[in-house]
């Protein structure tokens, strides 16, 4: 297979649907061979059937520590302790008014959306210092780490977890031939947002303040992310890379 | 004392991680200051120490020996406010652990713990605090103790600076939704503070490591807490004062 990730070994999690389903697909269109993780074992199977020969699904609740241990064990062993690329993409978003958000809430927000990267970062780090082959990590963060939203405030404090969690892997990895960088998407169509999206007026009154005066697409920030996890960005490492139409420039 | 307090009326805080460090630095200036206290900490011995210094100054402090962990912490906090001094202003979230190790070798545990102090423990403190003031038709003001790391990185920090990324996402998030509740949210983030755990080495190499030729001190921090506490500060919401002598500019 030819392509910029020819022959390269990837983990995107949240592949099921949304910005990682996008990123699955554009990664193995350009030639890397795909483990796919989600909870939804239906949309994954979907989704690997698109990808089609070569390519895994792996079935995987990632609030529990011990499927994130397990996802990269499997990996490793499936591909004989050679991955190249992480991709983080699964996160959930739980709507609670903040002066009544529940600790159940706040929990499991941290499990899927900080705890699990963690997890798989660490595991796949050390497995890349170990062959040496070095690697790419590309975490999904949001805009609204810097520019909040309201109404869940766990989501967004995960978010600004999870870009520190880049710029600090980032830092102590770089000996090792190993970047971390993350995406930073502003308002994507994607099901965390399917509800939002029923209302067609007040969705275009959010995005009249997006200069772009759109949403983006999974597939814009799947495109962002496959760069991120090639070799172009070779001098690139615990960068925060905002992909959000202009959102946040004012 | 600014104009809301009468003449000879104290204000009113609740300050975590009060029994050393940046944190006695805090108590001691806002007592000096004007302020009663709660202080808070695991330690007892410390926190009596603590409370002896804000006597010293004229001002009262209230010790409660408590895991922040604990999902009781925050109403027992605000019950010993309001016990002893009938009244509830402003809420500092100081305390923070951190614990060094390489990424690839960080135990599960040490993510868990730090999060649950640095990030998890702020936020239950702050809706505490908050349905607090919006119940009683009351208003108040918030300072988060950050740190540099919630935007530069050092080596072998990771589950800190995700904690302090967090943090800082959350101090904004909740800026936003609680200004129209006349609740400000504000950060300080100090760079390298001179405390009884400040290695020898950071002392020597001051001078030339921090332009303004010198380690912050806790009461430096205290200064600025205070400010942001302060109806000084009434319009300033949503943000970090970075107090590192500098640091960061290089």
């Amino acid at each position: 297979m030819s392509g910029k990730l020819a022959g390269r070994n990837a983990i995107v999690t949240g592949a099921a649907s949304g910005i990682g389903k996008a990123t699955a697909m554009r990664l193995a269109a350009e030639g890397a061979t795909v483990f796919c993780v989600d909870r939804d074992e239906e949309g994954l199977a979907k989704v690997v059937a698109d990808l089609g020969e070569g390519h895994l699904g792996y079935p995987a609740d990632l609030s529990l520590a011990s499927s994130c241990l397990q996802v990269v064990a499997a990996a490793l062993d499936h591909w004989d302790n050679r991955i190249h690329i992480l991709v983080n993409a699964a996160a959930i978003l739980i709507r609670e008014p903040t002066l009544e958000h529940s600790r159940r809430a706040w929990d499991l927000t941290f499990d899927v959306n900080l705890k699990a990267p963690f997890l798989l970062s660490r595991d796949v780090v050390a497995s890349m210092i170990e062959s040496g082959i070095g690697g790419a990590i590309v975490n999904v963060a949001s805009v609204e780490a810097v520019l909040p939203g309201r109404g869940h405030v766990a989501y967004t404090a995960s978010k600004g977890a999870i870009t520190m969690l880049t710029r600090s892997a980032a830092f102590e990895t770089a000996p090792y031939g190993i970047r971390v960088n993350a995406v930073s998407p502003g308002v994507i169509a994607t099901a965390m947002n399917a509800d939002l999206r029923k209302d067609p007026e007040s969705w275009s009154e959010m995005l009249a303040g997006t200069p772009m005066g759109r949403h983006g697409e999974p597939e814009e920030i799947a495109a962002v992310i496959a760069f991120l996890a090639s070799d172009d960005p070779s001098f690139v490492t615990g960068a925060i890379v905002t992909a959000d139409g202009g959102w946040t420039l004012h | 004392m600014t104009e809301t307090v009468p003449r000879g009326e104290k204000r009113v805080a609740i300050l975590t991680g009060a029994g050393r460090g940046i944190g006695r630095g805090i108590a001691t200036t806002l007592a000096e200051r004007g302020y009663n206290l709660v202080v808070t900490s695991r330690t007892r011995e410390d926190l009596e120490t603590t409370r002896e210094l804000v006597e010293g100054t004229g001002s009262e402090a209230v010790v409660v020996v408590a895991d922040l962990k604990d999902p009781q912490t925050p109403s027992r906090l605000l019950r010993a406010a309001l016990d002893s001094f009938g009244r509830l202003d402003g809420l500092v979230n100081n305390a923070a652990v951190n614990i060094f190790a390489p990424f690839w070798t960080q135990p599960e545990g040490n993510l868990d713990e730090i999060i649950a102090t640095n990030l998890t423990a702020p936020f239950f403190l702050c809706q505490a605090a908050a349905n607090h003031w919006v119940n009683k038709g009351l208003t108040g003001a918030i300072v988060n103790i950050s740190s540099a790391e919630d935007t530069i990185a050092y080596p072998d920090q990771v589950p800190y600076a995700s904690s302090k990324g967090g943090l800082l996402s959350m101090t904004k998030v909740l800026a936003l939704e609680w200004g129209p509740l006349g609740i400000r949210v504000n950060a300080v983030s100090p760079g390298s503070v001179d405390t009884e755990m400040t290695p020898e080495i950071y002392r020597k190499q001051a001078p030339k490591l921090m332009p303004i030729g010198r380690l912050g001190t806790p009461e430096d921090i205290g200064a600025c807490v205070y400010f942001l506490l302060s109806d000084d500060a009434g319009f300033v919401t949503g943000t970090a004062l970075y107090a590192d002598g500098g640091y960061m500019l290089q």
